[in-house]
């Protein structure tokens, strides 16, 4: 019998009211979630839904409620024991396992399928524990729990299944210790995010090198004005860009990394990565553009193993059509060490700060938009603005580039800061606007208190009027920037509650540590399992007695000194006669190096 | 004669460490009784019996204490600590660093003497040149003028004595002539190629008769077989392939038979030499007899000076290396016959432009060349003048006409005088030509050099003493080379 519309109603409108009071955040967000296409919850023949994603039946298509509940009876741990069970489906395997004394958590990967679970199933007691956890929020599991997993879900998402298997165990991360290669472009919007996933790698334990082809921008401009012959200009660009690619492979050859990330626009062509796959590394590309702006990705996804996306759909269904099966959708972050809290002295203060700023480029959207804020206190800074409008006397430095360091300032020193995701073809804000801009990231990293415009794929990321503050149109815009300026403790705590959100499920080492587990999703045992070395200064406490000299001079580094190299570099910085402990381990750091340098 | 303890670290490679005998010698000559103690790689320990006498050999394992910091580091540190330990606790009056290296500095600092040479300064963290060391240093700005051989940089650290012993002078050998080949150097840029090698072989052979025995480590052994191969079968059968089947102690007694060793410049042509083997040096690239020639009287060296000469072995490989092919094989085959059957020199063919044949004789700084069949350059005559320089800052006594013969170039003659008024007027040269800018290059380094030594704490009035001898010393040899005695007569 099919559910009609009325009943699927009920079930979501209660279960939503209870989850609502036990975590308005995940409310908030199953509310702001699209069910796909391919995820279809369709009567079984005994009656009651089942539900089928993609090609995968995660429920009996005959007696689902039946299945369920032998699976509880084949997986019931008994009395006292926390038990997990991974995949929430449509819940008929959870239901029976439901006791009074028993703790019980349910960690479904996909928001769609919790959504869906909510339209076909009364799920208020479990949902009334507050027991419902989503994706890679594990929060508040305890560790050393019993782990069940519904088999369904679990084939369908092996690797987070293997990130909970790991967190129950203790494991601070899954996976083998990686060496990367993060390429980024020549220049762009692309090329500090190249610099920010280095980072983040780097900080969960990876080998990662950044190949930074920004040197080369300079000589790449001024190739484009070498001569007036346009196939001259052309094919002394191609040679640069084939120059580049070689620059690549050396760079592969000589640090040999199981994987290669691309940011966007990095200087490669398809048959160049043809060369690279055929030489063992992984190639992943993240394409952190508009696919409808920007088309080149035509060529080159289907030409890496993975394909990262910051769209979803229809983007997913142009790869599809493409023949490919490679892709995810892997969403932008923040590098909290560079978007920070920051206190300003007065003059940048004045210099920075104002009512209401903006910080990014004039496309044509936000030059109309703004144009209805100017009674207001506001300054817009950076580059592609038109000073022949009436937006001129707002523009800052003639509309000079604002650097990374002075756009945290800016941020910093703003009451306000709007958030207008671009558009080169809507007069306002883009109604068919999907994807977070890195923008909304850094503001949130910095502890910045935005205003954005309600973008679809918003609540996924934060709560919105919790963490960030929208606006869907000019006048709400305006009503909200008034309202915002005469209230300064909300403004203050939704701004914290963004940095809180944003340090815990939005940097960029928290996304790539997910991007390798999609990695690992797609091209299951391609990434090595190499154990992952100690870190060289632990291990160095661990080889010294604790009353050995060494052990006072390690106390005195700075937590990012990880190796011997870098801890050597600290003593080459300072000033004081080196001790006897200090000039032996800056001797033992030369005997090292000479043994790569093949000479003393 | 004192009960004094001295120790000289020398951790460079076979050619630098033979090229610090001179130094020992003066050491040992000057005082008998002293202590004479030498840190050196562990990989040659069986070299230092061959050289002058030593009381004790401290070895650093320099081949095995890489490994070991990338196996155990706490091992590798426990065995620098006790090495700084037992070091430390031999007392030295003093010790003579040689190497401008962080590994040496840290060492010598670690040993709590009084250090001449490279001096460390806070705990290796800097260091301070010796004034000695600063002037060679600063003619590196312009190697092309550089006239002072490393041996003499490391001896004159050490004061004098009178009748300082000097290396053996090659002696004759009898018997079938037994010419020795070292093929490869360290560096490609210095390495004369295996085919001009091959060549002069076939020639030796043909010519003389001779032996030809191929010298070299076991990784070098591949070059000997190319060489094998070209030549005709009746001569390969007098080719004796030794590379890689020698060590330290028979690469001595095979050097010791040899009438004459033909090699780049290598550790086995500085030991050639310091044995008393004759040698015939082949030079090129970065490569400068002046600086780093067979030390002693009377070893030859070809060098090919084209105006790139010398360049340096940094960077990547040379985009026309055509010094490589400018030292003929025939015109070192006839130099060896000629050695080998002391005919006269008249005979030796004329060598192709810019190549120059020189002869090692010894002044009173020192070994220096002298070019056979050719005349003094402009920048001979400045490389003088900086000996002249060096012996004044140095404390060597340079008794007067110890010049050479006179130029032959018009152009020459007027960069000497320029020169001279130069330096006369103070310094200045306006717009000048290349080889001028060169001729000052070192003073004005030095200059800088003392300059920021005195902001490491050198004392000013020392700063001020050693600049005014370089300077004087400098321009009293421009002025003897221009004395209007022999400036007339070269004004032909």
């Amino acid at each position: 019998m099919r559910k009609e519309k009325g009943e699927i109603m009920s079930y979501w409108q209660k279960n939503l009211d209870i989850l609502r009071q036990q975590a308005p955040e995940l409310a908030d967000m199953l509310s702001g979630t699209q069910v796909p296409a391919d995820h279809q919850a369709r009567p079984s023949k005994k009656g009651p839904p089942s539900l089928k994603v993609g090609r995968h039946q995660v429920h009996s298509a005959y007696d689902p409620l039946g299945e369920g509940l032998q699976w509880a009876q084949a997986h019931d741990p008994g009395a006292g024991q926390p038990l997990v069970v991974f995949g929430l489906g449509l819940g008929y395997h959870v239901l029976p396992l439901l006791q009074e004394d028993r703790e019980i958590w349910v960690v479904e990967p996909s928001a769609a399928v919790a959504r869906l679970a909510l339209e076909h199933q009364d799920l208020s007691p479990l949902l009334a524990q507050g027991a419902l956890r989503l994706g890679r929020n594990f929060q508040g599991i305890p560790r050393g729990a019993t782990l069940e997993a519904h088999p369904a879900s679990r084939r369908l998402n092996p690797a987070l299944y293997r990130r909970l298997e790991a967190y129950l165990a203790g494991e601070e991360t899954t996976g083998g210790h990686l060496r990367i290669l993060v390429v980024g472009p020549l220049y762009g919007g692309s090329h500090p995010i190249a610099g920010y996933c280095r980072r983040g790698l780097a900080r969960l334990g990876h080998k990662a090198e950044l190949l930074d082809f920004a040197p080369f921008y300079h000589g790449y401009q001024v190739l484009k004005t070498a001569s007036r012959d346009k196939v001259a200009v052309l094919k002394l660009t191609q040679d640069l860009l084939k120059v580049l690619g070689e620059v690549l492979m050396a760079r592969v050859r000589d640090f040999q990394p199981d994987v290669v990330f691309f940011l966007a626009q990095a200087p490669v062509d398809p048959p160049l990565l043809q060369q690279m796959r055929s030489q063992g590394p992984l190639v992943v590309y993240w394409f952190v553009e508009d696919f409808q702006v920007f088309p080149y990705w035509q060529n080159l996804a289907p030409e890496v193993d993975v394909f990262f996306t910051l769209q979803r759909e229809p983007f997913f269904s142009e790869l599809r059509k493409l023949g490919l099966k490679n892709f995810a959708c892997l969403p932008l972050a923040a590098d909290p060490e560079v978007y920070r809290p920051l206190t300003l002295s007065p003059e940048e203060a004045r210099r920075f700060g104002s009512g209401v700023s903006f910080v990014g480029a004039g496309y044509r959207n936000r030059r109309e938009f703004f144009q209805g804020l100017m009674d207001f206190d506001i300054k817009i800074w950076g580059s592609d603005w038109d000073l022949h409008t009436p937006l001129k006397p707002y523009i800052q430095n003639q509309g000079a580039r604002v650097s990374e360091e002075e756009a945290v300032k800016i941020f910093n020193a703003s009451r306000i800061n709007l958030n207008l995701h671009s558009s080169p073809y809507h007069p306002g804000i883009n109604p068919e606007g999907d994807y977070l801009n890195p923008r909304t990231f850094d503001l949130a990293a910095a502890g910045a208190f935005q205003l954005v415009d309600g973008r679809r794929h918003l609540p996924e990321f934060f709560q919105p009027e919790r963490e960030v503050a929208t606006f869907g149109d000019l006048a709400e815009a305006r009503e909200k920037i008034s309202y915002f300026l005469a209230h300064d403790e909300e403004r203050r705590q939704v701004a914290d509650q963004g940095r809180e959100r944003c340090l815990r499920d939005h940097t960029y080492q928290v996304r790539l540590s997910e991007a390798l587990e999609l990695v690992e999703e797609i091209c299951p045992g391609r990434l090595p399992r190499r154990p992952r070395p100690e870190r060289p200064l632990d291990l160095l406490r661990r080889e010294f007695p604790e009353d050995h000299p060494l052990q006072a001079l390690l106390k005195t580094m700075p937590p990012e000194v990880e190796e011997l190299g870098q801890l050597v570099d600290f003593l080459k910085a300072g000033e004081e006669p080196l001790t006897e402990t200090e000039a032996i381990f800056w001797l033992l750091h030369e005997f090292h190096q000479g043994l790569i340098r093949g000479r003393f | 004669m004192t009960e004094g303890r001295v120790l000289v670290l020398q951790l460079a490679r076979l050619g630098d460490q033979v090229q610090t005998w001179p130094l020992l010698r003066r050491l040992r000559h000057q005082d008998p009784g002293l202590v004479l103690e030498l840190l050196a790689d562990s990989r040659l320990s069986n070299l230092h019996p061959l050289g002058p006498q030593l009381h004790r050999v401290w070895a650093v394992d320099l081949g095995g204490l890489p490994l070991l910091v990338e196996r155990d580091l706490a091992a590798a540190y426990e065995r620098l600590r006790r090495l700084a330990a037992d070091l430390r606790a031999r007392r030295y009056e003093l010790i003579y660093n040689l190497n401008f290296s962080r590994l040496s500095l840290l060492l010598a600092s670690l040993f709590g003497s009084e250090v001449r040479g490279y001096q460390p300064l806070r705990g290796g963290r800097e260091f301070l040149r010796d004034p000695r060391l600063a002037l060679v240093f600063a003619m590196v700005h312009a190697r092309q003028v550089n006239r002072v051989h490393l041996s003499d940089v490391f001896r004159h650290l050490a004061p004098a004595a009178p009748g300082e012993p000097r290396p053996d002078a090659p002696a004759a050998r009898m018997g079938e002539p037994i010419i020795a080949l070292q093929l490869a150097t360290k560096h490609p840029k210095r390495t004369w190629p295996v085919a001009a090698f091959a060549r002069l072989a076939n020639l030796l052979v043909e010519r003389l008769g001779a032996w030809i025995w191929l010298l070299g480590t076991k990784d070098e052994a591949p070059q000997g077989e190319i060489l094998k191969k070209e030549l005709t079968p009746a001569h390969r059968e007098r080719v004796v392939n030794l590379q890689g089947r020698t060590d330290l102690q028979e690469l001595a007694e095979r050097l010791g038979q040899s009438h004459v060793l033909v090699s780049g410049d290598t550790g086995t042509l500085h030991l050639a030499a310091a044995l008393g083997t004759r040698t015939v040096g082949v030079f090129l690239g970065p490569a400068s007899c002046f600086e780093t020639g067979p030390y002693g009287e009377g070893h030859y060296v070809f060098q090919a000076e084209p105006p790139c000469h010398p360049c340096t072995e940094a960077g990547g490989e040379c985009p026309e290396p055509f010094c490589q092919t400018m030292i003929s094989p025939e015109a070192v085959a006839d130099l060896v016959v000629f050695l080998s059957l002391r005919e006269s020199e008249a005979r030796l063919a004329p060598l192709s432009t810019g190549v120059r044949l020189y002869r090692s004789f010894f002044d009173p700084l020192g070994v220096s060349y002298a070019p056979l069949g050719a005349g003094y350059r402009f920048i001979d005559l400045v490389g003088q003048a900086y000996r002249r320089a060096a012996a004044r800052l140095w404390g060597v006594a340079w008794p007067a006409g110890q010049f050479p013969p006179p130029l032959g170039s018009d152009d020459d003659w007027l960069n000497l005088e320029r020169l001279a008024a130069a330096l006369r007027n103070g310094g200045g040269l306006g717009a000048a030509s290349p080889a001028l800018m060169a001729a000052l290059t070192p003073l004005q380094a030095f200059r800088e050099e003392l300059h920021k030594q005195r902001g490491l704490g050198r004392d000013e009035a020392e700063a001020q003493a050693c600049l005014g001898a370089v300077e004087q010393g400098f321009r009293a040899g421009i002025e003897e080379c221009g004395a209007p005695g022999w400036l007339g007569a070269a004004a032909r």
